[in-house]
């Protein structure tokens, strides 16, 4: 098997760089939620279910696509495929939970392959990696972010720091090495 | 292994995951990979933590987001403040009906009606790349900049698609509001503010309880006034009264 790109700008394909990336994503997050959160509040759900629900299903969304599973950027069908994942994830809670007369899912939200690209070993590896991420400290917690979530150069991030290129770069390196160490040394 | 083999070898993953290596270097690095037991697991665990770093961020951003959305539904959603105000407004009512119908009239219903009356102040705006929502939208920016006329031509042809959608009934009902065609807006705002599932069923109770004031339909203003639980609700309701 081969790897996919990650964390390159050509990931997306459709972007031109990461703040257009980035708004798109909160204008697509904005505007799909009202839809979900009315399924849950119908469906014996509040709405801090809903919240949790959305993030969870928008973030298999975001996962799938930096992982180059969509290769088109269509927003209807992507809100039907949030909706088709946040039902399938409440409907397993109601299920757990024994809460019951929920909605069925309908014939036409069942047409999204929800297949993910992880396997549940690498998804709870992830898991370990943002716990360790959240822990690493200063700088290295915005060093990394700045560089590889918002995309920034590593001039930028010399600038932001006041640090040589050179310097910059040896940093990024050692702050991901050490977190690298740590989800390792588990 | 010590810290600048390890600095090394991340550098030569990431530089692989990210497609930088040169002819020579990819085919070095994929012979490696097939054939050094560990190496593929090695670049995949890599490739998760990057994943991992960008979704933690990615989590801080959805609160973000988040937040603006609760922000935005907090300015739409209007508190109840507690049993004290709802008795205490029942009383009001109750007391209000009967002086209303023993004092003469002091106020001017067209006055009270001005004193109140600002137009809904829209929703916030995405300019969703969907068709549809895009025009609605577009329509909800000329709304926001007082073009009701401009508004109201969009969302009337989005109507006779949805007749049924609560958001441009009340919109179009708000629309005409803003333009003082009241008895149009009447007709809008009084089927979402029968409506108790609609999400402005209170802000259609609040502008059609001002329409009623405008009116000098006091008992219907309100009973209307009294659902809509506007901040400003128990003051006119008060001001009725008097």
């Amino acid at each position: 098997m081969g790897f996919k790109t990650l964390g390159s700008k050509k990931v997306n394909g459709g972007y031109i760089n990461e703040h257009k990336a980035d708004a798109a994503l909160k204008e697509l997050y904005l505007s799909n939620y009202l839809n979900i959160e009315k399924y849950i509040l119908a469906n014996h759900g509040t709405k801090e279910d809903a919240k949790d629900i959305y993030q969870e299903a928008f973030l298999v969304y975001w996962r799938n696509m930096k992982l180059g599973k969509f290769s088109t950027f269509h927003s209807n069908s992507i809100s039907g495929y949030l909706l088709q994942i946040a039902k399938n994830k409440w409907i397993d809670i109601l299920r757990r939970e024994k809460r019951m007369n929920f909605v069925p899912l309908d014939e036409e939200s069942q047409l999204y392959d929800l297949s993910e690209d992880l396997n549940e070993e690498e998804k709870d590896y992830i898991d370990i990696v943002k716990k360790h991420y959240d822990e690493l400290g200063e700088p290295c917690k915005t060093l990394l972010k700045l560089f590889y979530f918002h995309k920034e150069s590593m001039k930028e991030i010399a600038k932001f720091f006041s640090w040589t290129d050179a310097t910059a770069k040896n940093n990024k390196y050692r702050c991901l090495q050490r977190l690298r160490d740590k989800v390792t040394d588990l | 292994m010590s810290e600048e083999t390890a600095v090394n070898e991340l550098i030569s993953i990431e530089r692989y995951l990210n497609n930088e290596m040169s002819e020579e270097e990819l085919t070095g690095f994929e012979y490696k990979l097939q054939n050094v037991a560990g190496f593929r697991e090695k670049v995949r665990k890599v490739q998760l933590i990057l994943l991992g770093i960008s979704e933690s961020v990615f989590g801080e951003q959805m609160n973000v987001f988040h937040a603006e959305l609760e922000n935005h539904h907090s300015q739409k959603e209007k508190v109840f403040v507690s049993e004290k105000w709802a008795i205490l407004v029942t009383v009001i009512l109750l007391l209000g009906i009967g002086i209303w119908f023993l004092l003469p009239k002091s106020f001017s219903g067209n006055s009270l009606y001005t004193d109140y009356f600002k137009p809904d102040p829209g929703l916030l705006t995405l300019m969703s790349p969907e068709q549809d929502r895009y025009g609605f939208e577009r329509a909800m920016v000329d709304f926001k900049n007082g073009e009701y006329n401009k508004a109201l031509l969009v969302w009337h042809e989005q109507l006779e698609q949805n007749p049924a959608n609560d958001t441009l009934i009340y919109f179009v009902g708000a629309a005409y509001q803003a333009i003082g065609k009241y008895d149009r807006a009447q007709i809008y705002l009084q089927e979402i503010a029968g409506n108790e599932k609609s999400v402005f069923y209170r802000d259609a109770n609040w502008f059609l309880g001002l329409l009623k004031v405008r009116s000098a339909q006091n008992d219907e203003a309100i009973r209307r006034l009294y659902i809509s639980e506007y901040e400003k609700a128990e003051e006119l309701i008060g001001r009725l009264t008097r």
